[in-house]
Order: C-alpha cells, then structure tokens, then sequence
C-alpha cells in the first residue's frame, strides 16, 4: 500500500476513534496489508509515521486506555483539537490575507501551508509580487508569538542568566523583534531582545499568568530619554539635508521651529547625555546643540579633548 | 512531491470539496498548487479507496471524479480541514496588521474582514500583543513611488548620502520598495551614478515626479546601496582601522562588522573594522572618544581623522 493513502487512513482511524487505541488495535482498524503482521517492522513503521503526522502538526495524544490491566496507553486525535473553528473566509478576504503574507513575509515560516487549510489560494493572486519586508521569525520567534498570545509562561537564558517571564508583548520595530514582559526573578517588567537570547525557549501551559492592568509595553523611545541625569531639555537645530530623518525618528511634534534656511530646531527631553551627545555627532556639523548651556558646554569640551 | 506534501494538501481539500456541490479540478489544482496528472492519480487511486473500519462502502470516502470536476458527498472524519495553530494565526495576523497600517483609508477592506476573523482563532485579547511595526511615517512618499511605478516614470529626489556626508539631487527610475532593519527603501536607476543604487527614504528631503517615462528594465534587485552599512565587505578589500575598545565601547563589535576580534582583558577589545568612507569613521570615533585608541590605521584614516573632524565640529560652536 503507498505510504499516501497508509497515512490518510490513520489519520481517519485516530478522527473516527471513540476513545484511544493501542498501536496494535489501530492496525487492526486499517485496511489489510496497510502494516507488516511482523511486530518489530510494523512498530517502527508507525513510529515514522506517527513523528511525520505530529511533524506537520496533527495533534496526536497519548492517554491511558480505559480497563485495561495492566494499564496501557493508546493513541487518538480529539476532533476539538483538530478541526478548525475560525469562520470561513470569502475569496477575496482570503487573496487580501495572502498578497498581506506576501508583501510582509516572515522569513522561516511555513507560507502556503495555512492557507490551504483556510481553503487555499485563489488563482489569480498568486501572480508574485514584489516582497516589501522580509520579518525575520525563527523558532524562538514563532514560540513567542504563541506564548504571547496564549498567555503561557515563558523560560529562556539572557545575559548570562535564565529568566522566567511572563511575556505580555512582542512586537518587531527599528529592524527588531523585543518582548516586554514581567521577569519572575526581580519580579519586574523587563523588555528583552530577541535576537539576544540564548538556547531554546520553552513555553508553559496555555492561561499560566493574567494580563495585569498595565502590561509591560515594548519601549522603542531614544536611549537619552532614560537616565539618572539631571533632566535637562535640549534644543538641538538641525541642517536640512537632516529633516526628513529627525523628523521620523523624533516625531514631527519634536519640532518647535522652521528656518528658512531648511534647518529645524527640535526640543528632546533629555535624561542621559551620554546617549544624546552620542546622537548630535552622527549628524557631523549638521546639528548644533543650541542650549541649554550645559549640553553645550558638555559637547564643546567632549570635541576639545579630542583635539 | 512526497507523501507528506500531498497529504497535507488533500487533507484541507477533502473538506473543502465535501463543503460544496462539486469543483473544477482546475480550481484545485490553482488553489493548491496540485498538479493536475498528480492530482487526478491520487484521486482515483488513493483517495477513491481511503475510508475507516471496516472499509465497507459505507465506511468510505463517497467521491465522483471525471476529467472535469470532483464531487466528496460523505466523508465525516475529514469534515474540517485542520485548524491552524497560534503561532501561525498570530503571524499572519501581525503581518497582514502591518499591510493594513501602511494602506490609506478607513473602510472595512478585505484584508481587515480577514483579520477579524482571524482574531476569532486567537484568546481574548491576543490578536493585539504580537505586532510588526515597519514605520507608516512615509505614507505619501510611498505613494509617490508607487505612482511614479505603476507608471514608469522617472521621480527627481534630493538625497542626502550619509556615507559620503553630502546632499544633491538625482534622477531615479524607481524599480522597487522596500523595509529593512526599520528603515524604508527606494530602489532603481540613479542618472547621477550611471547605475541601480539604494535609496532610504528618510534622507530623501525633496521628492518630485517628473513624467519622464523609462523602460529600462531592472539589472537585478542587489542593488549598490548609496549607504553601504550593513553590506560592508570584510574580505580586505577596504582599508581598515584597528582600535582597542573600553569595555563600554563594545557596542561597537556588534553593530558593525569586523575582520578581527581578539580580547585583551578587563572587558577590553581590539577589533579591526573596515572603513567604507570617511565620514562613517569620523562619526565613530567622535562617538567614541576616548573610550576608543587607534592602534595602527590604513594611510589618512589614523588620529588625524579624528581631530580635523572635532576642530571642524567645533568652528559651528565657535561662530
């Protein structure tokens, strides 16, 4: 018998199953010549098949069979678990959602597959087009997703440490997945780079914590807007070539002036000068702190001891 | 295809057949991506014959196929295709949240019906906790690049280069969009440089169209970028700058990259980094300051740099 038609009767066997089935009553439940009646063939011909069922995602239990003595464990699929329940999408929705997956793209994720199961592809739609961002999601990614999304708790290494977080939010910006979770150890919201953790992430039971009141936020602000320093306010002018950048990266509510000769001066509040000083120089002699006078004086003599 | 690949079709087209009065094999294999010689086969040789104990006729699949078109009438355990999991609900949620951000308008569009009822496979709550955030802020230069696309015709943009510190104005032919590392994109023919190169759209201070229609086709989308950071060579073929980092300064090795590495205690590095301009190695050690030393440098890129940058900084605050 061909493997295709072997795995689309077991997958029927384990739906239609009324409680779990021992390996050797599934066998029994499959047409005939379906497994070898040599036990050892057969066992490792459904081992293979039952981690290439599990491998594309079939959510095969494992639970004890009932009056049986000594007790054994058998096998089934729950249709709740199997079956999808999301109301059913129109063509059109369906060809939005995957010109949407297409524009997008999330790098090592499956891309066809999900939408076979929501009913496929309609044709004309799948003319390619052209990729707008490619969001990197590998396994640490999709873990966090699910865990993020299904409240699950979450354990993964970090600076050197292993962490147990509540994940609250992931969210991908300036290039970068972050999550923002409650970190169980100082028991405190932190926010942590994906990119940066280290080994495997593993994920708890669905509903392990509840969503406080205020959820940890992914914080993306400027460095300098956070510190120990005397908050000062900056007044920063910045040459034209300079705008459209400053501009999106502060916020145009940043601005307070437009001069005519193309520049603009913007106002940041500033809580680490380290940071903000690192800032002004990458635009060069495009930008002038112009006060107060002790960011001022912090970068003329920061440039002077570099004479 | 293999075994698993065709299993994993005919699993989500079994139920979707079953739910309607008969389909064109052609739309079958349009939507799944099923040849149609395979398709038919595993039809009338696989399919035709799957059912459960004790394979009766009344325990199998009941299917009509012909050359045309495919009834299922009874097939109760492939009732529902399989249902996808959290994390694939969550990430094409999340991307097609993304698209929505970026498109004009209000309206209840296609896209936004789909991820509403997307939302229904997720918690309460958990279709807003995972997002990709690309930046909406260049929302009418986009579209001034789209239209300038759809009609080939050539856009004139004031660009800043960051890499050589310098503004002026360029004819391009835009071929493409794009975002990368939290930065948006235009790709196309630069008149000024004779070739394709890669513009980011927060340094275009001026975009206007000029109708000047093109038909230069695309060489390819590897574009030279006008900023080459992060497409920096490290095969020697750049000069390069060797310094010694504070352990403060390590940033730097991962933000950039680097031909050689070695530790030298206390946290401290020394790290050889090619140099793609000039002004890219000024605002480094500007940034650095004294948390960086130039151990040996390539001809002109040495403490010199360095200094005739600051005094040239300084003239502004001087004036």
């Amino acid at each position: 018998m061909r493997k295709l038609e072997r795995l689309l009767d077991l997958v029927a066997a384990l739906l239609a199953a009324e409680g779990p089935l021992s390996r050797h009553q599934l066998r029994e439940r499959m047409p005939p010549g379906a497994y070898s009646q040599h036990d050892e063939n057969f066992r490792r011909t459904f081992e293979r098949d039952k981690d290439d069922l599990r491998g594309m995602g079939l959510p095969i239990v494992v639970e004890p069979i009932p009056a049986t003595d000594p007790p054994l464990d058998g096998y089934l699929i729950h249709r709740s678990d199997y079956e999808d329940d999301l109301p059913a999408l129109s063509p059109d929705e369906l060809a939005a959602l995957h010109l949407a997956s297409n524009v997008v793209r999330l790098q090592d994720a499956p891309t066809d597959d999900p939408f076979w199961r929501l009913g496929g592809v309609p044709g004309p739609d799948r003319t390619p087009v052209g990729v707008v961002a490619e969001v990197p999601a590998d396994e640490a990614v999709r873990i966090l997703m699910a865990a993020t999304a299904e409240r699950r708790v979450v354990s993964f290494g970090y600076n050197d440490r292993d962490r147990t977080v509540e994940p609250h939010r992931l969210v991908f910006t300036r290039g970068r997945w972050y999550l923002a979770g409650r970190d169980l150890l100082p028991g405190e919201a932190r926010q942590f780079r994906v990119d940066r953790i280290t080994g495997p992430v593993t994920a708890g039971d669905p509903g392990g914590f509840d969503t406080p009141d205020t959820p940890a936020e992914v914080n993306d602000d400027p460095a300098w807007r956070y510190g120990d320093d005397e908050v000062l306010v900056a007044r920063l002018q910045v040459d034209g070539r300079h705008v459209p950048w400053v501009v999106d990266f502060l916020g145009g509510s940043a601005v307070v002036e437009e001069r005519g000769d193309g520049s603009v001066v913007v106002e940041e509040t500033v809580r680490n000068r380290a940071a903000f000083r690192s800032f002004v120089l990458t635009f060069l002699d495009g930008a002038e702190v112009l006060g107060p006078r002790e960011l001022r004086d912090d970068m003329t003599s920061w440039l002077r001891a570099l004479l | 295809m293999t075994a698993l690949d065709r299993l994993r079709r005919l699993l989500a087209i079994i139920p979707w057949v079953a739910g309607s009065d008969g389909v064109d094999i052609t739309a079958i294999v349009d939507r799944f991506d099923y040849p149609r010689d395979e398709l038919l086969e595993d039809l009338k040789e696989v399919v035709w014959f799957v059912g459960v104990h004790p394979f009766t006729y009344d325990c199998l699949l009941e299917m009509t196929v012909d050359d045309e078109r495919l009834w299922i009438r009874y097939g109760d355990w492939f009732r529902r295709p399989m249902k996808l999991d959290t994390a694939e609900i969550v990430a094409l949620h999340a991307a097609g949240r993304s698209v929505a951000a970026l498109a004009d308008g209000d309206e209840m569009g296609p896209l936004e019906r789909a991820l509403t009822k997307l939302s229904a496979g997720l918690a309460v709550g958990g279709d807003k906790v995972v997002e990709v955030r690309l930046g909406s802020g260049f929302r009418d230069l986009l579209d001034q690049i789209q239209d300038a696309m759809a009609r080939s015709t050539a856009l004139e943009i004031d660009y800043y280069s960051y890499g050589r510190d310098s503004a002026g104005t360029r004819l391009v032919e835009p071929h493409r969009y794009h975002a990368d590392k939290g930065h948006w994109y235009m790709s196309g023919y630069c008149h000024e440089a004779g070739g394709q190169r890669m513009f980011r759209l927060d340094r275009i201070s001026r975009c206007s169209p000029t109708g000047i229609p093109f038909s230069r086709e695309p060489n390819s989308w590897e574009t030279a970028g006008e900023d080459p950071v992060g497409g920096i060579p490290v095969d020697g073929s750049l000069p390069e700058v060797f310094l010694e980092l504070d352990a403060a300064a390590r940033w730097v090795v991962e933000e950039y990259p680097h031909t050689g590495l070695e530790e030298v205690g206390s946290g401290r590095v020394r790290v050889s980094l090619p140099v793609s301009t000039p002004s890219w190695l000024e605002r480094l050690l500007l940034r650095l300051g004294p948390s960086a030393t130039i151990i040996r440098a390539d001809e002109g890129l040495g403490v010199d740099v360095r200094t005739a940058a600051a005094e040239r900084l300084l003239r502004r605050y001087d004036r």
